[in-house]
């Protein structure tokens, strides 16, 4: 697949990218360069395979394609895994602007420093089950996640501290 | 009685080269490269193995040359698949054509002409042990080779270092790579020697089964293996189990045709490729839709070494 | 000192390589081909000469090249829009003997005697049938992941066996004198040829098709939901296309359209079912389709230059007494060749001096 017809994906079927089945290169091209640009993805032209991009870019492209269309929940699974330090930083502040826009995310991750850097509210799962929901996630020590997330509720880490 | 023994034995024998057949595949198939081109194999099989015995008087040497030919001619599909990195769907199917236009433009010559072969060599004392005997120790000793094969492959396959490799690159050549194995070596080596036990299969058909060459003589046998192997799910045991039910329909197909049935001689014809699609449908219920249990994890994609620059 | 050589992947194609590969296929194929030929004593030179002036020396041989591409082009087409998919239907040849078989049973059985009226009830017939049967393994599939290369290729042997089933029994004609054939068909029940050729009326129905489906693939949303389903089934899925769905329509129409070329084989050309009558360009479809990447405007270009071959091909079993399947061989190298020839296409080769690694 090339990087347009990836960046299609979610709405191929749209106005104005598909006209009554037909679809619109010309447009097609025109929102994949706006991805590009808006998102900084590195890639040599449009018609470029996307087996071939970077995993950087590569996690890029699919943001800008899932967020293009200013979505009201967000669910990102591990977004920075294994991306270098500038792609790690470009996500991570796309989902905080995606927050400040006024759309609900909820990241899933087992980094406890991502976690910390851009959760408003943290809740910790053991074995399926919450351990509790704490609303200054910047205010806990990783010492107090760490116990919750070996399978010590909330609750009883306070009583022990007060 | 005698009926249901004669029927048996026959059965063994017509599904002999589709146990070669099936067990070269086994062998290229584990190691990760994707092989349709059975059918053009065989072919190539056997009419070396016809010709060569026809102009040696020794239907042994037509064997052994069939094998020869049937590895490296098994090659040009390992060229493509592993150092081209080509489509291993696409390379079996062209493998096929030119195997069915070689065999039949050099073949020509051959139509009509009858060797010998290789002749019925009863095993001494097994051939006596009541029913079991006559069925499996009454035949030529291909098939008793093909016994053999079935055995020696499946304690190769899972209890030797290099069968463990060979599924190793199969699974996962990445990994394997990382391990010090040679991907592409043991691939090369796998598709050689699985080519050439494919050519045992056609070989079987026209030195020993037919004793004499007829153009596309396989008739569909190369891809009832290839059906086979994922009946056998990559299991040597397995496979013979599925080659003689094969062999079985042939048998009796056959002998109801002798009898004259009134049943037309086409629909008779059907039965084998009918009975294909329903052991396959057979499986894959049974398997549901996950991967299949056994299949090698990396089958027919190409592998190619990331380096950094 | 030492050279190395080093492999990368491509990042973009060249644009030079893909316009002169099939020909550089075509011309190593023949080199190749020549091979046997001369083991079999038989002058390459001489015979690609004939082939040659068979195929394209007068009037008559482009119209019996143009006879043979018909065929070629609806099959190939059919297995273009299924490989684009990444659905192997290898069993164009048993498609075209169920359409072939419809056809006829359309002229048995549902004869109307107004050419117009008839030809649209044997395509319906021919389309359907053919359809149909490649719908089977594409439903097998999709219900319970049953490999389609193998059910397609197992139900060619069933469909060949089928039409033979007919062909010495019900059909045969009772004035045949035995041979195996069914009665000619009706002048309604015949595409029209073009005066003094066996050019049928199918040829139009292959362009039609040639360009239909290439502006499905390029401009339409199915076209595109196509490719993402056989380069990606799970971005499919994720895109919300139904995977399974699609595959039994895909195989659906693909056999519909080989098919109609079994239609147009029985109704334009042969104007009866006879045994003997066979399928083997359903496998050429795939050369046809892989040579034109999968592209049906190239495919028609292709179907001529290998309905070329075919013609150059009986050509040899005439003249030079070598049997028809010699084209297979021709065939084979030339799939070869195109298959080799795509790893430059794919991958850069860079030679490396060893004392700079």
């Amino acid at each position: 697949m090339m990087v347009d017809e990836n960046a299609i994906l979610k709405k191929y079927w749209k106005n104005p990218i598909a006209k009554r089945s037909l679809i619109n290169w010309r447009e097609v091209a025109r929102y994949a360069h706006h991805l590009i640009r808006k998102y900084y993805i590195a890639v040599p032209h449009v018609r470029y395979p996307v087996k071939n991009l970077s995993g950087g870019n590569l996690q890029k492209l699919m943001l800008g394609r899932e967020l293009s269309d200013s979505p009201q929940v967000i669910i990102a699974m591990h977004p920075t895994w294994g991306l270098d330090v500038a792609a790690t930083k470009f996500v991570r502040e796309q989902i905080l602007k995606e927050r400040d826009r006024g759309a609900s995310v909820l990241l899933i991750s087992e980094d406890i420093e991502e976690l910390i850097a851009l959760s408003d509210r943290l809740a910790v799962i053991c074995k399926g089950e919450i351990m509790g929901v704490i609303d200054k996630p910047q205010e806990v020590t990783p010492e107090v996640l760490g116990l919750m997330m070996a399978g010590t509720p909330l609750k009883n880490i306070q009583k022990v501290s007060a | 009685m005698e009926m249901v023994i004669s029927i048996l034995a026959a059965a063994v024998r017509s599904g002999t080269p589709i146990l070669f057949a099936t067990l070269g595949e086994i062998i290229i198939e584990k190691s990760g490269i994707l092989n349709l081109g059975l059918e053009g194999i065989m072919l190539i099989g056997a009419l070396t193995g016809f010709s060569v015995s026809l102009a040696s008087g020794n239907p042994w040497l037509g064997i052994i040359a069939a094998f020869i030919l049937g590895a490296f001619i098994t090659l040009i599909h390992g060229f493509i698949s592993i150092t081209l990195k080509g489509n291993q769907v696409v390379s079996g199917l062209a493998m096929t054509i030119f195997g069915t236009g070689v065999s039949s433009l050099i073949g020509k010559a051959f139509i009509g002409k009858t060797i010998p072969g290789l002749l019925k060599t009863p095993f001494p004392v097994l051939n006596r042990i009541p029913f079991i005997g006559p069925i499996f120790f009454n035949h030529d000793l291909m098939v008793y080779f093909s016994f053999f094969l079935v055995v020696f492959l499946s304690w190769f396959l899972i209890s030797t270092r290099i069968g463990l490799n060979l599924r190793a690159v199969g699974d996962s050549p990445r990994a394997a790579d990382a391990m010090g194995l040679n991907v592409n070596r043991i691939r090369y080596l796998a598709v050689l020697i699985g080519g050439g036990i494919v050519a045992l299969g056609g070989a079987y058909l026209s030195v020993a089964y037919n004793k004499m060459w007829t153009e596309s003589m396989t008739a569909g046998r190369g891809w009832i293996a290839v059906a086979l192997v994922i009946f056998a799910i990559w299991n040597p045991t397995r496979a013979a189990l599925g080659a003689y039910l094969f062999g079985g329909v042939e048998a009796f197909q056959l002998r109801l045709q002798a009898t004259g049935t009134s049943i037309p001689t086409p629909l008779l014809l059907m039965l084998p490729y009918l009975l294909t699609i329903s052991v396959l449908i057979f499986i894959s219920i049974g398997k549901g839709k996950g991967i299949l249990f056994g299949a090698p994890a990396s089958l027919g994609q190409p592998y190619f070494r990331e380096e950094s620059d | 000192m030492s050279i190395y050589f080093r492999i990368n992947k491509r990042t973009s194609s060249s644009w030079l390589l893909s316009v002169f590969l099939p020909f550089i296929s075509v011309l190593l194929a023949l080199i190749g081909g020549s091979i046997f030929l001369a083991f079999l004593k038989v002058s390459p030179i001489q015979a690609y000469r004939g082939m040659f002036q068979t195929a394209f020396g007068d009037w008559y041989g482009i119209s019996e090249t143009i006879v043979k591409a018909i065929p070629l082009i609806l099959s190939g087409i059919a297995v273009t829009l299924a490989f684009k998919a990444t659905v192997w239907n290898i069993g164009a040849a048993g498609q075209i003997f169920l359409g072939a078989l419809a056809t006829t049973a359309a002229v048995r059985y549902f004869y109307v005697d107004n050419r117009g009226i008839m030809l649209v009830i044997m395509f319906l017939f021919a389309g359907i049938a053919g359809g149909g049967w490649a719908a089977i393994a594409g439903y097998l599939k999709a219900r319970w992941n049953v490999n389609e290369t193998i059910t397609t290729l197992m139900l060619n042997y069933i469909a060949i066996h089928l039409a033979d089933y007919f062909i010495y029994g019900p059909w045969k004609d009772p004035d045949s004198l035995g041979f195996p054939m069914t009665a000619p068909f009706p002048e309604a029940a015949r595409l029209p040829q073009f005066a003094g050729t066996r050019i049928h009326y199918g040829l139009f129905i292959a362009i039609f098709f040639a360009i239909l489906f290439w502006f499905i693939f390029r401009y339409t949303r199915w076209g595109y939901e196509i490719r993402v389903i056989g380069e990606n089934p799970k971005a499919a899925q994720y895109a919300g296309i139904y995977y399974l769905r699609y595959i039994v329509l895909i195989m659906f129409i693909s056999g519909a359209i080989a098919g109609i070329a079994g239609m147009g084989e029985v109704s334009g050309l042969q104007g009866r079912l006879q045994h003997g009558f066979t399928a083997e360009f359903g496998f050429t479809a795939i050369i046809v389709a892989w040579l034109a990447r999968l592209n049906p405007i190239s495919v028609m270009l292709v179907s001529f230059l290998i309905g070329a071959l075919q013609v150059g091909g009986e050509s040899l079993q005439i003249l030079m007494r070598l049997p028809i399947a010699s084209t297979l061989v021709l065939q084979g190298l030339i799939l070869f060749f195109v298959l080799g020839g795509e790893f430059f296409r794919n991958y850069r080769i860079r030679f490396i001096r060893g004392d700079e690694r």
